[in-house]
């Protein structure tokens, strides 16, 4: 092989792998995918809304006007002979065929899948129609007293003998309020977007928003009462049933036992909440516990609500734990019942350790106990007679 | 020098705070004094004045009632009242009925007690935790450098880091006795005397 050759060879070959153009087997070829999926003209008869049934047009669905049309459109509607030569130069200008053919409802593909001439501007979907730049008036002001009261005595002179009501609602609503350009005051410049308009009631789900209709039982009510929360809000609390065993109270009639509920309950905004019940019935009991850790919700300070302000240590029984403050996007690097309060409270970033005992129930309890004894940075130094700043607002332009 | 007279009052600041105490004394050594004072300019204690074995005058305790502004300007610009402080030109600072209270001389300086105010704020204590670090059978030097890192909030060697809200941490070095940051901006090393903090944790 010469030179030049085995250079052209090198060079030649393009950087992606190039399609296999002929078959090095006998085996059948694979099928490809095409890389775009083939559109097929569409049967000119299919309808593009298959509920409305469309009726072609035709030539014949435009009649010419008979003698008798033309007799009652001057003497019904009184059109001048003028008037009734323009209308016949136009039927006989324009072709029933052309109007057959353009005046029908596109089938095509690119046909629009609702009903709409385009004939109306809708200030929300198309461009708005805004008033002329020119409308703007810099010197423009409101009338005085004097101004205002000088418009009265005008009207009040130029008054026609037999005046009604109506020639005084004419000049109220005809009445300019300002000194200055008039179309400033009537069609005035705004680069504000137009407002959606009000009373869609269609895009309303039927069957839900009416608060009437809703059952609660008494006891949401007076959980709702006690709290001030809305059914909403409540619903939108984060709950989690952390601990649940059954516990036994042994009397002489016997073993009487229940069933016991520790539950969280946050807004994952900051508030948070734990609540105890106990019942014979696990349902029952369940309940008791959400509605009391709803009912206990207390706010957590929260920095850049995110992680809690400084190092915590608390001690709860046994327990002995250590909430620590973390950087954005560490997470909430700890064991699973303090995870989940953080969830419910809105904490993203934090780590903890639990020394001592891990009883599950004292350690829920030490974690919000632990969230609630945080000490704010501005308190403390307040208490030291100390200006604080934080650097990080600085650093990063409140965009932290 | 010994931490031992440090150690009793890194415990008895704690006791007298847990007690709600507002004035509290402290036996008077130059250490102390000097430590006291930084605690003064750190904010955690109210006055500092040295006077005899009865606790001095509300007057000679009370910050704005300092006869002397330079008195109160010397030391950070704090509150800062001394009993009894001699002047440059050597006379004595304060009322002459009061004046064997406030005076050091030969005779009483073996009797004099540091006088502190203590601090609250929102019916808490401001000092509610003093320790300290280096021990009197093991004494914990650092360099510059590592006292940085403990600032940042680091833990260096055996030390934990100041992590804590409004913690702070005293150091001894060849300029006196400063706070680790003040440390840290002068660029020098020295011995961890103890650390501070206004939550009891």
């Amino acid at each position: 092989m010469s030179g030049p050759t085995l250079l052209r060879f090198v060079f030649s070959r393009s950087a992606t792998p190039s399609r296999c153009l002929r078959n090095l087997h006998s085996s059948n070829k694979l099928a490809q995918r095409p890389d775009f999926p083939k559109i097929l003209p569409k049967a000119p008869g299919e309808a593009l809304r298959k509920d409305v049934a469309r009726v072609p047009t035709t030539a014949n669905d435009f009649k010419a006007y008979s003698e008798e049309d033309k007799k009652k459109l001057s003497t019904h509607f009184n059109y001048t002979p003028a008037q009734l030569a323009a209308i016949e130069a136009g039927e006989a200008a324009i072709d029933p065929k052309d109007l057959a053919e353009q005046a029908t409802m596109r089938e095509d593909s690119f046909a629009f899948e609702y009903y709409d001439d385009f004939a109306t501007i809708h200030p929300v979907i198309d461009k708005p129609v805004r008033a002329p730049e020119e409308n703007y008036d810099p010197k423009m002001r409101y009338k005085n007293e004097d101004e205002i009261a000088e418009d009265f005595v005008k009207f009040i002179e130029e008054m026609p003998e037999d005046a009604t009501r109506l020639d005084y609602m004419k000049f109220t609503d005809n009445l300019r309020l300002t000194v200055g350009k008039e179309e400033a005051e009537r069609n005035p410049v705004s680069s504000l977007a137009p407002a959606i308009p009000k009373g869609l009631e269609s895009l309303k789900q039927p069957g839900i928003g009416k608060p009437g209709e809703v059952e609660v039982d008494p006891a949401m009510k007076r959980l709702m009462r006690q709290t001030g929360f809305s059914l909403d809000e409540i619903r939108r609390f984060r709950v989690k049933n952390l601990v649940v065993h059954r516990v036994v109270n042994q009397t002489r009639m016997g073993k009487i036992q229940s069933i016991y509920y520790l539950t969280v309950a946050g807004n994952m905004r900051g508030l948070l909440g734990i609540g105890e019940g106990k019942s014979t019935e696990a349902e029952d009991a369940r309940r008791q516990a959400h509605y009391a850790a709803i009912r206990n919700v207390q706010p957590i300070p929260r920095y850049e609500d995110r992680t809690i302000f400084g190092d915590v240590k608390v001690k709860m029984g046994a327990v002995e734990l250590e909430l620590m403050t973390r950087p954005p996007g560490f997470g909430i690097r700890c064991q699973d019942k303090i995870f989940e309060m953080c969830r419910c409270a809105g904490i993203s970033d934090l780590a903890a350790r639990v020394t001592r005992s891990r009883n599950p129930m004292n350690t829920i309890k030490a974690t919000f106990k632990a969230l609630l004894s945080q000490r704010i940075p501005d308190e403390v130094a307040r208490g030291l007679g100390k200006k604080l700043v934080d650097v990080r607002k600085v650093y990063y332009g409140g965009n932290v | 020098m010994s931490l031992v007279l440090l150690a009793h009052a890194c415990s008895h600041l704690q006791n007298a705070s847990k007690a709600r105490l507002g004035l509290t004394s402290l036996p008077s050594t130059t250490q102390l004094h000097t430590l006291l004072l930084q605690l003064q300019k750190s904010g955690y204690v109210n006055t500092v004045v040295i006077g005899g074995p009865t606790p001095p005058p509300p007057s000679a305790l009370a910050p704005t009632m300092s006869a002397n502004p330079e008195a109160r300007k010397e030391i950070g610009g704090g509150h800062v009242a001394v009993w009894g402080r001699r002047r440059e030109g050597g006379e004595v600072e304060g009322d002459e009925s009061e004046d064997a209270m406030g005076t050091i001389t030969q005779a009483n300086v073996a009797s004099r007690r540091l006088w502190v105010g203590l601090k609250y704020h929102n019916s808490r204590p401001v000092l509610e935790k003093m320790r300290l670090v280096s021990k009197p059978t093991r004494r914990v030097w650092m360099s510059m450098g590592d006292i940085a890192g403990l600032v940042r909030g680091e833990r260096r060697g055996y030390v934990d880091g100041l992590r804590g809200i409004g913690e702070s941490m005293f150091v001894t070095t060849d300029r006196g006795i400063m706070e680790a940051r003040e440390c840290v901006e002068r660029r020098i090393g020295g011995m961890l005397l103890c650390r501070v903090n206004p939550v009891s944790w």
